[in-house]
């Protein structure tokens, strides 16, 4: 079976970026979760993940995202994303996902909303 | 360190081969005949014999075929040979001439060049008809005999060579009238020894010799000492014997076993069994054993159906060892495997099979030169396998696969080094026993030319080589190497001994083998990614795995059986039925992807009365998904005696799975409750997909509204988040709840069944009954995946506002 899922890393001032490329399912998440953990373990925790490539996404899937955001807000941190295309938007937003992570149009929106004052974490900061 | 094993490895070979070809034709007992001739030169010399027995056989289709070892025995009396009381070479050529109204004319001729025999007449001369009781005047035998007499003086002479002095001929049989037939015979003295004498017989019909014999008589004595022998290997060879075929009952059965219980796949077994078999064809056609000693068998049915019967019986021999040994070998083992599998994969030009391919090269050298440099103490040894083999007719790839001496090689290289491997855990039992089924079988292939100090000695170190080669170089090298041994052998004794068409042969697949060798070698030793396809893949190592964890068998099918009744329970608690509702046809199924799952759907009457609907998804899979599937199923039950409200209890339930989950997972859910009275459905959606609705004219529609996933936030955000909408139901019309196992079924490519080929198959059912339509969406679904691998739980929960008041199940 060729690659379905892929993850290119790239580093851009104190932001880390993942592009996603694929399909994001329960055989492909540990390579994701994997990833993440690494760069969060070691300290990265402004986060944007560039969906522009990602043309599937499961529960499982998803379930990474809501792993470490917890983790990544509790040192100042966030995970964003930007670029998603519509099917993936969709999953997201009916799940309520948009209620809790920070959504951009493009990757570079996201990137550079880290560098604007923080406007809050929209959801977790009344949570708890 | 490496290299320098190569390099002595390399050097070792060839000293071996170079050692073997100087003294090449030392080994064979008939050194005078010169070189090993091909069947041109035969023929030719039959030709010229048939023209001067006075038969005319120009023009006549000529058959050729080998008959070696009948009478190798009493070549082996040391004694024989050096009084030069054997006569002529044990190899002989039988020349056929096919003339025509079924006549015959056939010449035998020795290894060395010399007519033994000639026969003129019927091919059948069973068959013909003698007629007897007819009388020959006496002037017939008198010229008769001197006819016969004159074959005596002039042929056998010739045939003979240098006859030792004290061998005499007397005329035993004197002009004997059989029928047409008038035969003289010529008895030798027996030689000093008493063991064995010569014959001479002829036959002379109508003024000229019909037949012409000369052949060798054993007397008691060599008798005796043959069935001394005899008797005193019969019992290691009945071992012998009996010990492969117990092996082989045992390799049988260890092959069903492992297919049967899938832990031998069987693209493994089917692969094995082509590359045998193909090799087993291309045998039969290039020249096995078998073809040379009836070169036209397949124009006679009944020999072409014992060979096809006996090739297909030594395919099948050879798969089942093969496979006993791939299901059988320890996980330490695997490594060694890699080659084989490769190889019946056809993948070629991976590391793995270059390096077989050229390092089996420098193992069959070592077979090759193992017996001869082994028993070099041994002095004036008469012949041996390779020498016997040297004398085909055929090319040198002959008799490989489908000899004893290849299954014996298989059988103790891929079957008993693995079983050894796997089951003998102290190492120097494990490396005695395998010396010592290396040894048994190495000698399977020995013949009795060699005396059995040196046959002890040689078969021991081909043991030795076995183990060492199995180890170093793995199971395809070894084997490889072994079996073509024996073409590279007759090669090798064809290049040093042949006349200039044999040498040709022996130089042109000495070359073909040095060319393959060479090219796997560099193959090999370019390639940029050896190392990494020395690793395993992701696949293999998966299967690594489950084999390192055979020993665990036991308790994996414990926890399997658990699984099972893991599986049951969950199934129990999806209920059996649907409620009652007046106005409505509810049904629903849950078809787990895995042995547990993470779908559930459930009724639940609720505190005012109403029924409610629930389909609900644990993201992930397995146990974890399987629990909180449960402890949604035990709290969604606990909170409908408290509540009545659906965004009410939706919160509460948020907020419980919140508390524990701890976004760890999560859970997305729609619940639609049912009021009869209004035949209204009043549905939510926690992060789960819409409602579907098709109206009475089949038009679809997603009853979109607000909701979260359960257990991602806390209840304030949750909250915040939700909404409800309602639905009303005419009579005919149809809603389904159902999760995203549905819409993202998938096919072969990767295709998403989605919702509007969902929406189209209710909304063209909508006529039917729920329990219908519901069969109908999963049997859809079933067909677009079309086999291809379920990943994600399926559940479908239809609501069917009905005509009258009815329900089904």
């Amino acid at each position: 079976m060729p690659e379905t899922f892929q993850i290119h890393e790239e580093q851009q001032g104190a932001v880390r970026i993942f592009r996603l490329i694929g399909f994001l399912d329960a055989h492909t998440a540990p390579q994701f979760e994997k990833a993440l953990q690494a760069k969060v373990a070691g300290g990265d925790c402004r986060i944007v993940v560039d969906g522009s490539a990602l043309t599937y996404i499961s529960s499982a899937g998803l379930g990474v995202f809501m792993s470490f955001i917890e983790e990544v807000r509790e040192v100042d941190g966030d995970i964003r994303i930007g670029g998603l295309i519509s099917k993936v938007r969709q999953v997201f937003d009916i799940l309520g996902f948009s209620e809790i992570f920070r959504i951009f149009p493009t990757a570079e929106e996201a990137v550079n909303s880290f560098a604007k004052p923080d406007a809050g974490n929209v959801a977790m900061a009344e949570g708890e | 360190m490496r290299k320098l094993e190569w390099l002595l490895l390399a050097i070792l070979a060839i000293a071996g081969l170079g050692y073997v070809a100087s003294r090449a034709n030392q080994f064979d007992p008939v050194a005078v005949h010169g070189p090993v001739r091909s069947v041109a030169f035969y023929e030719s010399v039959a030709r010229a014999s048939a023209a001067q027995f006075g038969a005319s056989v120009s023009g006549w289709p000529v058959t050729s075929t080998t008959n070696r070892g009948n009478i190798m025995r009493l070549v082996w009396q040391r004694d024989l040979v050096d009084r030069g009381w054997r006569l002529h070479s044990p190899y002989s050529v039988l020349v056929t001439f096919n003339g025509p109204e079924n006549q015959v004319c056939r010449v035998s001729v020795d290894a060395s060049g010399a007519p033994v025999g000639f026969y003129r007449g019927p091919r059948d001369p069973d068959a013909a008809s003698t007629s007897t009781g007819q009388q020959a005047s006496p002037e017939t035998v008198e010229r008769a005999r001197a006819i016969a007499l004159e074959a005596f003086r002039s042929k056998w002479r010739s045939a003979s060579g240098l006859l030792p002095e004290d061998m005499r001929f007397q005329l035993t049989a004197d002009g004997v009238v059989e029928g047409r037939d008038i035969r003289f015979e010529w008895t030798s003295n027996a030689d000093p020894a008493g063991m064995l004498a010569w014959k001479i017989e002829t036959s002379v019909q109508d003024g000229a010799i019909g037949r012409f014999a000369l052949f060798p008589l054993p007397l008691e004595k060599l008798r005796e000492r043959e069935q001394e022998f005899e008797r005193t290997v019969a019992p290691a060879i009945f071992v012998l014997i009996a010990l492969g075929v117990a092996g082989l009952v045992w390799a049988l059965v260890l092959t069903i076993l492992n297919l049967s219980r899938k832990r031998l796949p069987w693209g493994f077994a089917v692969r094995a069994a082509a590359a045998v078999g193909t090799a087993m064809l291309l045998d039969l056609l290039l020249g096995s054993e078998l073809n040379e000693q009836a070169p036209d068998w397949y124009l006679n049915p009944q020999l072409a159906l014992t060979l096809l019967t006996v090739a297909a019986l030594n395919v099948g021999i050879a798969t089942v060892l093969i496979c006993a040994g791939r299901s059988t070998r320890a996980a330490s083992d695997f490594r060694r495997w890699l080659g084989v599998e490769d190889f019946l994969r056809l993948d070629w030009a991976k590391a793995s099979v270059a390096r077989a391919f050229w390092t089996s090269g420098l193992v069959a050298a070592f077979w090759v030169a193992m017996p001869y440099v082994v028993s070099a103490p041994f002095q004036n040894l008469l012949f041996d396998s390779p020498t016997r083999r040297a004398l085909g007719l055929s090319i040198p790839m002959a008799d490989t696969l489908a000899s004893v001496g290849s299954i014996a090689v298989l059988f103790a290289i891929a079957f008993a080094f693995p079983l050894l491997k796997a089951y003998v855990k102290w190492r120097a039992l494990r490396g005695f026993l395998a010396v010592a089924v290396g040894a048994a079988a190495a000698s399977v292939e020995m013949t009795i030319d060699l005396p059995w100090q040196a046959a002890l000695v040689s078969s021991l170190a081909n043991g030795l080589l076995m183990v060492y080669t199995y180890t170093r170089f793995g199971v395809l090298a070894s084997v490889l190497g072994g079996i073509l041994s024996v073409p590279l052998a007759r090669a090798l004794f064809l290049t040093v001994n042949g006349d200039v068409t044999m040498q040709t042969w022996g130089i042109a697949s000495l070359a073909g083998a040095s060319l393959v060798v060479s090219i796997a070698a560099v193959l090999d030793l370019r390639n940029p990614a050896r190392e990494q396809e020395q690793m395993l893949s992701d696949e293999e190592m998966v299967e690594f795995q489950t084999e390192s964890e055979r020993s665990l068998v036991t308790q994996r099918d414990q926890m399997l059986g658990e699984f099972a009744l893991a599986q049951q329970a969950q199934q129990r608690m999806l209920p059996s039925h649907p409620p009652y509702v007046e106005g409505f046809d509810i049904s629903a199924i849950c078809k787990p992807a895995q042995q547990v799952g993470g779908d559930l759907y459930d009724y639940i009457h609720l505190h005012d009365g109403r029924w409610a609907c629930c389909v609900a998804d644990v993201s992930g899979k397995g146990v974890s998904a399987a629990l909180y599937m449960t402890m949604t199923k035990g709290l969604l039950n606990a909170l409908r005696l408290e509540r009545a409200d659906l965004m009410e209890i939706a919160t509460a339930l948020n907020q419980r799975l919140y508390e524990v989950i701890r976004r760890r997972s999560f859970v997305t859910m729609s619940l639609a409750a049912i009021d009869p009275a209004t035949r209204s459905i009043e549905v939510l959606r926690a992060g789960h997909l819409p409602m579907l609705h098709v109206g009475l004219s089949g038009e679809a529609t997603f009853v979109e509204s607000k909701g979260m996933g359960l257990a991602l936030a806390p209840s304030q955000v949750f909250c915040r988040n939700l909404s409800a909408a309602t639905v009303k139901m005419q009579p005919g019309e149809v809603a389904v709840l159902y999760s995203d196992g549905v819409t993202e079924a998938m096919n072969g490519k990767r295709e998403e069944f989605g919702e509007d080929r969902f929406a189209q198959v209710v909304a063209n059912e909508r006529s039917r009954t729920a329990i219908e339509i519901r069969d109908q969406v999963m049997d859809e679904i079933q067909r677009f995946q079309a086999g291809a691998a379920v990943h994600d739980d399926i559940t479908v929960l239809v609501l069917k506002a009905s005509e009258r008041a009815e329900n089904s199940q």
